[in-house]
């Protein structure tokens, strides 16, 4: 099942104990961990994980399964099927390393944890930790135990009755993030950041995509019309007729 | 050299730590009565005896859902399972962890 994947008011995040209890039906609330990570996977809101739970998750996983049988190749493959499984549909946080610096160093509480709530803050605008970690639950005011979101409905809530943005880019760049930020990371590290390898592939797909023979990237609006009228021989005394919904600045 | 040890949440831990050499082994065996160890169900709580009643069976699971998948990954060993601290999952992940680079 494809998940869809829209924006929602509220960014779960998944501690690693709710992930492995969900996995491995472990605990007096393994069913709440599941069904918020299925509302997920439905498309009824939004789920991450901090990528450092998640070699956590695969010890605990496959050590648990490990227990089970004499066979390691079995339970690691279990583990990370598991794994890969998941991410089919959580996303993964963003986790560029300089999140480590500025960290309160909390006594009691370990990088872990302090690096979860750095990265929800970080790169989500309303983050709720979903953990039975204790410290997460009488410390941070968005971090709530399963059962109670559930119950409360607290991942399909409003948190601030925040108003809808007419025009909301972040959101909109949470969908794709992880496939954003992938990208961005192979332009740094090839750094042809003009005509690099990328633009081809762009007019490439957006050809296909427009059933057309040609398509050129250019610098801006006003270049790509100029063009098609340069294309089209258009001169001094044509008269030009154009939709009045439209940026002004290019008519 | 004897040492002191403290039972305490089903870890040991040494009264003041102490500093081995480094060829020193690592692993050190203590052993204790078996008429003292507990069974699972006298560690649990009595309320939460009835709710474990069920433990080792097929998590319920609608078509299509995700605990079907989860099942379906699992094959043999889709089952309820008890449940875990914070604390007892880090005894674990350390243990896992010198399990696989204990030695390097």
């Amino acid at each position: 099942m494809v998940a869809v994947n829209k924006p929602s008011l509220v960014q779960l995040v998944f501690d690693t104990n709710i992930l492995v209890d969900a996995m491995l039906a472990r605990g007096r609330y393994f069913q709440y961990a599941v069904q918020l990570l299925e509302e997920v996977r439905d498309g009824r809101c939004e789920g991450w994980v901090a990528p450092h739970c998640l070699t956590t998750v695969y010890y605990l996983v496959e050590r648990s399964l490990a227990q089970e049988t004499d066979n390691r190749r079995e339970s690691d493959r279990l583990a990370r099927t598991l794994i890969e499984d998941i991410l089919s549909f959580l996303k993964p946080l963003p986790q560029i390393g300089n999140e480590l610096t500025g960290l309160d160093g909390e006594h009691g509480n370990d990088l872990e944890d302090q690096l979860i709530v750095a990265l929800s803050q970080e790169y989500l605008p309303n983050p709720l930790i979903v953990t039975r970690d204790k410290w997460f639950l009488t410390t941070r005011a968005f971090a709530a135990h399963p059962k109670d979101i559930i119950e409360q409905g607290l991942h399909l809530q409003n948190p601030e009755d925040q108003p809808t943005a007419f025009i909301d880019l972040s959101a909109q760049q949470r969908i794709i993030r992880p496939a954003l930020q992938k990208n961005i990371h192979r332009v740094l590290r090839h750094g042809k950041y003009i005509m690099g390898p990328e633009i081809p592939e762009l007019e490439s797909r957006l050809a296909d995509f427009a059933g057309v023979k040609h398509c050129i990237g250019c610098s801006n609006g006003t270049d790509a019309l100029l063009m098609s009228l340069m294309a089209y021989g258009v001169g001094p005394g044509d008269v030009i007729f154009t939709s009045p919904f439209n940026f002004h600045r290019h008519c | 050299m004897k040492l002191e040890i403290i039972l305490e949440k089903g870890q040991a831990r040494l009264t003041s730590p102490v500093y081995l050499k480094a060829d020193a082994p690592h692993r050190f065996v203590i052993e204790v009565s078996d008429d003292y160890i507990a069974s699972s169900s006298d560690r649990m709580p009595a309320e939460f005896q009835n709710e474990f009643a069920h433990q080792h069976s097929l998590p319920e699971a609608k078509p299509g859902s995700l605990q079907a998948r989860f099942n379906e990954i699992l094959g043999k060993f889709a089952h309820t399972r008890y449940g875990a601290s914070i604390g007892d999952d880090h005894q674990t992940l350390l243990e896992a962890l010198e399990q696989r680079y204990g030695g390097r």
